[in-house]
């Protein structure tokens, strides 16, 4: 499949990267959601 | 890290006083988790990031009804998937780590769905069948399936793997067979027509059927739950609808056009590419 806007990285490695990179921003996007982690009356959520 | 144990964690994401907060983890995780990875991905790949992954081409008003007729009808044979993948013998052991998995997730979207009022439904509509469909999409149909499409040149491949994935990272066995089926449907939408923005409004349409019809229930006085925990013999929908299904998309296939890919510039041997002599 012909793409001159490509920058040369081949498509199954941009697969595998794209999974890894889907990991890594899964923990990322646990520990930005600390901050939010208040409940409707103003307390913690969990336990400490 | 965080000083919490997974246990604590799991209370919390179910217990309905913390619904604010569970929406906005939703939406962290959705656009953080999902959309973010793909993007970085696509623009690391190449030079024109969106297009790559589909955002293109222009969207016809038959398209969107046949999608939409498309949807309607993948909702039965999904139903009847479902019936199918509950009555799976299993072990006794894993059943009730099963059945346990399924309550959890009834219990979180019943605290993220209160849906007391048109407001809140509003707002579920965008936190459970905007969002996700979005972010879902991009990353498994636009990253994924067109990644390993391109890469192994068999997109009914890259489909199937693609939408095990998919319903895999749904955690719910119960619903592993309809997810798998979706993501089929969805991939198949992509394929054929090459425009992302036609699988995310399928997506969006399935999942807005289902919060409609909990906030129909609701207001009927049942509770979320209840209406989540519809567990009626859907075998024979399924049978019914899957012809219905494979004509309509035999009829999408005829009527979407799929946005040109480059040709390669005349004189150009594509065999040199990346090398010096290209």
């Amino acid at each position: 499949m012909y793409d001159s806007n490509s920058k040369g990285i081949s498509y199954l490695a941009g697969f595998f990267m794209l999974i890894a990179f889907v990991v890594a921003s899964t923990i990322l996007a646990g520990l930005l959601s600390i901050p939010n982690m208040d409940s409707d009356d103003g307390r913690k959520c969990f336990k400490y | 890290m965080t000083g919490e144990s997974a246990l604590n964690i799991e209370e919390g994401m179910t217990n309905p006083a913390n619904s604010n907060a569970v929406k906005v983890i939703q939406i962290i995780t959705a656009v953080v988790g999902f959309l973010l990875p793909v993007l970085l991905t696509a623009q690391i790949l190449n030079r024109r990031p969106m297009k790559l992954l589909g955002f293109k081409g222009t969207i016809k008003w038959r398209e969107i009804s046949v999608v939409f007729a498309i949807v309607i009808t993948a909702l039965f044979v999904s139903a009847g998937l479902a019936y199918f993948n509950q009555h799976i013998p299993v072990d006794a052991s894993w059943k009730v780590r099963f059945d346990k998995m399924e309550a959890d997730y009834i219990k979180q979207a019943s605290a993220i769905l209160s849906l007391n009022n048109f407001g809140e439904y509003l707002l579920a509509i965008f936190i459970m069948a905007f969002l996700p469909a979005l972010c879902e999409e991009a990353l498994f149909r636009g990253g994924l399936q067109n990644f390993l499409s391109r890469a192994t040149k068999n997109p009914w491949l890259a489909i199937i793997i693609v939408s095990i994935l998919f319903s895999a990272a749904h955690f719910s066995f119960y619903g592993f067979l309809s997810r798998v089926f979706l993501g089929m449907m969805l991939g198949a939408i992509y394929h054929y027509s090459g425009k992302l923005w036609l699988s995310i409004l399928a997506h969006f349409i399935n999942n807005a059927i289902a919060i409609s019809a909990v906030y129909a229930t609701k207001m009927n006085g049942k509770s979320v739950a209840d209406a989540m925990n519809d567990s009626g013999d859907a075998s024979w929908y399924g049978i019914f609808a899957l012809p219905i299904l494979i004509a309509l998309f035999y009829f999408f296939k005829k009527i979407t056009v799929k946005p040109a890919e480059e040709t390669p510039p005349a004189g150009k041997d594509e065999s040199l590419r990346n090398t010096p002599f290209y």
